[in-house]
């Protein structure tokens, strides 16, 4: 039972990034991997809070979307100027920096050692160490960013969105500030993925460097990718799908090493097939 | 009449080639001004420098009098100006529907986060289907339409803007006569509505049909202009045109 | 001495990118995507070398053509039936990026499955990678003998691409490539074998990091960035705008290392990309 509720706590925490990803690669069409920067950006905030100043779980969760969104409003406003495959480069250099930034920043990030001793969250005389009540509060987080995503895709500016990932230009000459929209989507989505990073630090209480790499990144394109891209249905079904399906290696009994390098020869093959046979992914009804 | 659009001695160059060298013309408010001249005249260019979808390098444009010094698409609303394309620019994986609601929506981001389409968008985006006979194809993608449609698609989306000046570049090229009586029909209305229009067209027939003022160009110059009865039998459009 | 030391450093990271940089570059300017699947190459090149040399016992000078070979291949087979069957479906850049990336981070796990995700050292003995002094510097044998090899690739191949008929029918492809096709150059006949030669590139560039200071599978990502960087920096188009791109990487690295220390090396690269397209997008020589 604690097992199932392990993996659902993985799916909770990696739906809200799939989503997060989704609204920014599926919706507004802007090509990035820096999702596991924001995501490193929230865990880091909150581990570093948590640890050196005893800030409590709940409080970082308000927090660290601040400080995610603030580092992403700079990025952005930066990196306004490139597009297409540019963007992607710009967000690539971005996520190495941040890397190696948190791999020899000692004093605060803890170095390659990473921050140990996170704690569980509580709130008055509530304690979520159980795996239970940890999940009960995942799936609440969970449940926020799902409103706020389907809040934003049904709103005028989510429609908006869509036209800039179909022909930026074309919508230009009607009247839109595109690069307002996309800077605004990019720093909504690095807040929401900031949510996500704060959930894995105080669940697994140890966080390092080598959970953030471009490795996480291509995960969270192959889950949105492979779920139905632009969909937020479709991120938490490639979220769901691409959590579970690895855990079967486990029945196999092969050494986790193994296992983890396996996972990730899965993601990256099945995003050559999705963009070889089905670039619309499971959900299939938008295509890049 | 005054004038609402005038260019003076703009200039737009390629890699050292001048596709709009020099231009001044006027547009006169609501009437209907032809664009023609050869392929590669730069009428496109010019479509494209007035709606700022690229930057001239030279020369400046008036709009009501006043010049635009740096003309930027998003501004377009505001200048009350829109345009057609050539090459049909729509949002393909969008339905009809939301092709023709983006356009009249909340521009402002923080206010479109909070808007839903309302029942008044809807009937709104629902008349100008009809319009276009689009009414029924409201929920396929834009990207599903016959050329055609697709082309009255872009009207629609002209419709939508509701703006006083309109660029249309090609809107009859490749069409069937029935689309292309509908067309000309909406133009006209258009006009009745006081619009002003520029009409980028290679077929004399309609030119003669709709026009009120005719602009020749060749190779980035003004060849000739005037009345399009007259323009048409002057000796240089005739040369420039038979010479091609 | 120091500097003299650094110099040589410099020298010989400048070389190593220029070599990674003249194959990534035939491969940019063929098919316009940045194919991260190159990054594979040099991976396959150093593991095969090690497995032919080290564990096949294979002596070394086949065993290093037997692994340029396979690299070559590699690189030749998923232009094949990956991105040439994409590109011919008219897939934008979006789809060919996530596919190249999606084929890197398949190749680099593999590999680990097979070889491990630990160093692996190419050399028999420690001993035959020994230290050359040199005018008061020291470069290791690997090293001096790269910068020595790839001086001399860098000229052949600026020559065949400046001054051959074939260099004459790549850069016509380069240029224009649906032109080229239509004056009767065989156009998926340059590409695979420009995949093949990049392929190849990109080993030799594998072998040499294996046998200086071994190879993981990260690797390939890792000398992947800096090479786009490069490509970037010295502006996409041109044949010598990368190789003075990449020893303005070098210099800029190795002079981090002296003022920052070594585990900031990684970041410059990035850095500088960030500035190059903030500040002069189309690099350093325009074409």
């Amino acid at each position: 039972m604690e097992y199932i509720f392990h993996i659902t706590i993985l799916i909770s925490i990696y739906g809200i990034l799939a989503l997060a990803q989704n609204l920014v690669m599926g919706s507004a069409g802007l090509l990035t991997i820096a999702g596991a920067a924001f995501y490193g950006i929230g865990a880091y905030t909150a581990a570093i809070l948590a640890t050196a100043f005893g800030f409590n779980i709940f409080t970082t969760l308000i927090i660290a979307p601040i400080v995610a969104g603030l580092i992403a409003l700079g990025i952005g406003i930066s990196f306004a100027r490139f597009r297409d495959d540019y963007f992607l480069l710009a967000t690539l250099g971005f996520l190495m920096i941040f890397n190696t930034v948190v791999r020899n920043w000692e004093n605060v990030t803890g170095g390659s050692f990473g921050i140990a001793g996170i704690p569980k969250p509580h709130i008055f005389s509530l304690t979520f160490d159980t795996p239970f009540s940890f999940l009960v509060l995942a799936l609440i987080v969970l449940f926020i960013v799902i409103g706020i995503c389907y809040f934003i895709s049904r709103s005028s500016f989510g429609r908006v969105l869509n036209a800039i990932r179909e022909d930026e230009d074309a919508l230009k000459i009607f009247g839109y500030k595109t690069s307002t929209y996309k800077l605004m989507v990019f720093v909504i989505g690095a807040m929401l993925s900031s949510l996500g990073g704060v959930l894995l630090a105080s669940y697994i209480t140890f966080i390092d460097a080598n959970l953030f790499t471009v490795n996480e990144s291509i995960l969270l394109w192959a889950m949105i990718i492979l779920g139905g891209i632009a969909k937020n249905r479709g991120a938490l079904l490639g979220a769901l799908l691409l959590i579970t399906i690895p855990e079967a290696l486990r029945f196999f009994g092969f050494p986790n090493e193994i296992a983890g390098l396996m996972r990730q020869c899965i993601y990256g093959l099945l995003l050559v097939f999705l963009m070889l046979y089905r670039p619309k992914g499971i959900l299939g009804q938008y295509k890049l | 009449m005054k004038n609402i659009l005038e260019t003076k001695e703009l200039i737009k160059s390629f890699g050292g080639v001048h596709a709009v060298d020099h231009l001044s013309v006027n547009i006169q408010e609501g009437q209907i001004t032809g664009l023609v001249g050869p392929n590669g005249s730069g009428k496109t260019t010019l479509i494209n420098l007035l709606s700022g979808f690229s930057l001239h390098d030279g020369g400046s444009v008036f709009f009501g009098g006043a010049e635009r010094k740096k003309i930027t698409p998003w501004e377009n609303q505001i200048y009350n100006i829109t345009r057609t394309f050539q090459q049909i620019k729509l949002f393909d994986q969008m339905s009809v529907l939301d092709n023709i609601l983006v356009i009249i929506t909340e521009r402002n981001p923080f206010l479109a986060l909070f808007e839903r389409h309302s029942k008044y968008h809807i009937s709104q985006a629902e008349d100008i289907l009809k319009q276009v006979d689009l009414f029924e194809k409201r929920f396929h993608n834009a990207g599903e339409l016959s050329y055609g449609q697709k082309k009255l698609l872009e009207i629609g989306r002209v419709l939508a803007m509701d703006t006083k000046i309109i660029l249309f570049d090609e809107p009859f090229a490749g069409l069937f006569p029935e689309i292309i009586k509908k067309i000309e029909n909406i133009i006209k209305a258009l006009k009745q509505e006081g619009k002003t229009i520029v009409l980028v067209e290679h077929n004399m027939n309609i030119i003669r049909n709709l026009c009120d003022h005719l602009i020749v160009m060749d190779a980035g110059k003004l060849l000739a202009e005037g009345h399009p009865e007259k323009v048409l039998t002057e000796r240089v459009v005739l040369e420039a045109y038979l010479g091609e | 001495m120091i500097t003299w030391q650094i110099i040589l450093y410099i020298l010989y990271a400048g070389v190593l990118y220029s070599l990674l940089v003249i194959g990534f570059g035939f491969i940019l300017r063929s098919v316009k995507f940045f194919n991260v699947a190159y990054g594979g190459a040099f991976l396959v090149g150093g593991y095969m070398m090690f497995l032919f040399y080290r564990v096949l016992v294979i002596s070394f000078i086949p065993a290093i053509f037997l692994s340029l070979f396979i690299s070559g291949l590699y690189l030749f087979l998923s232009h094949k039936f990956i991105f040439s069957f994409l590109i011919n479906r008219k897939a934008n850049n979006f789809v060919l990026l996530i596919a190249s990336f999606g084929f890197l981070t398949a190749t680099s796990s593999v590999l680990g499955m097979i070889f491990g995700s630990q160093a692996t050292i190419i050399a028999r003995r420690l001993s035959d990678i020994h230290s050359l002094n040199i005018f008061g510097g020291t470069l290791n044998i690997v090293e001096a003998l790269a910068i020595i090899i790839i001086f001399t690739l860098i000229c052949i191949f600026a020559f065949i691409y400046f001054k051959t008929h074939f260099g004459r029918v790549i850069r016509a492809v380069e240029d224009d490539s649906e032109v080229a096709e239509l004056v009767g150059i065989p156009k998926g006949k340059i590409f695979s074998q420009l995949f093949f030669i990049g392929g190849a590139l990109a080993g030799l560039g594998g072998i040499i990091q294996g046998l200086n200071v071994g190879i993981v599978p990260a690797s390939g990502l890792l000398f992947m960035l800096p090479v786009i960087v490069i490509s970037v920096l010295g502006g996409i188009r041109s044949f010598w705008g990368g190789i003075i791109g990449a020893f303005i990487l070098a210099i800029a690295q190795k002079l981090t290392v002296v003022f920052f220390g070594g585990s900031w090396e990684q970041a410059v690269p990035f850095v500088i990309l960030i500035i190059v397209l903030l500040v002069r997008p189309e690099g350093i020589l325009k074409k």
